[in-house]
């Protein structure tokens, strides 16, 4: 898996699942010298008491050409945060903490929900959060984007291909 | 009694050895390590 976080047969681990991680590793990747070495990684397993595919194991890879102006690390402490499902979800609406728990979006979620649900957009093509379209990437050539209306909510852009796991309606 | 700077160099040095303290010994924000336990987010 890569911090990208691409949205279509990857695995799916729903925000606040809790993880023990199982190794940190910072690379010795130069961007000066492209296939130099190896980028930086978290290796994680799914905790025991976790409600999801209990012991499997995961890493994640960190691309430093996707994540412009973001450090290893920063973005690792913010993937593996110390909030949990409730404490995560604080004040969402039942919409989006059922979104989230699906690992999808719905019209009317706000930009803190879609980043609980999502991660945060590659920042290659999503440099600033305030932008009112966020790049996302359902595979590897599956760049997709996702709107806001001018109160920050979500809004359904008519985009068709990939709308069948994006988006989602509600039980 | 005769006026001397010792009292301002003696205020001015603890503060460089606190600035070498809290760069060196407070660290970096992130402490992501092996064996944490940690929630997705």
């Amino acid at each position: 898996m890569a911090f990208i976080n691409h949205k279509y047969r990857t695995p799916f681990i729903p925000a606040g699942t809790k993880v023990v991680i199982k190794d940190v590793e910072q690379g010795d990747y130069d961007p000066l010298k492209p296939n130099s070495g190896s980028e930086p990684s978290v290796t994680f397993m799914i905790a025991e008491d976790s409600a999801v595919d209990y012991g499997e194991k995961h890493t994640l890879q960190f691309h430093k050409k996707y994540q412009r102006g973001t450090k290893f690390l920063d973005v690792a402490e913010r993937t593996f945060g110390t909030k949990n499902f409730e404490q995560l979800t604080e004040g969402f609406s039942d919409a989006e903490k059922w979104a989230i728990r699906k690992g999808v979006l719905v019209s009317g979620m706000s930009k803190e929900a879609v980043v609980v649900s999502y991660g945060y957009p590659p920042s290659h093509r999503t440099p600033s959060l305030s932008a009112d379209t966020w790049n996302y990437w359902a595979s590897r050539m599956g760049r997709f984007l996702v709107t806001f209306d001018s109160s920050g909510k979500a809004v359904l852009n008519g985009h068709t291909v990939h709308s069948q796991f994006v988006y989602a309606k509600q039980d | 009694m005769e006026e001397t700077n010792m009292g301002r160099r003696g205020y001015a040095y603890p503060s460089v050895v606190m600035m070498v303290f809290i760069v060196f010994f407070c660290g970096p924000a992130w402490s992501l390590e092996k064996g944490d336990i940690r929630y997705t987010a």
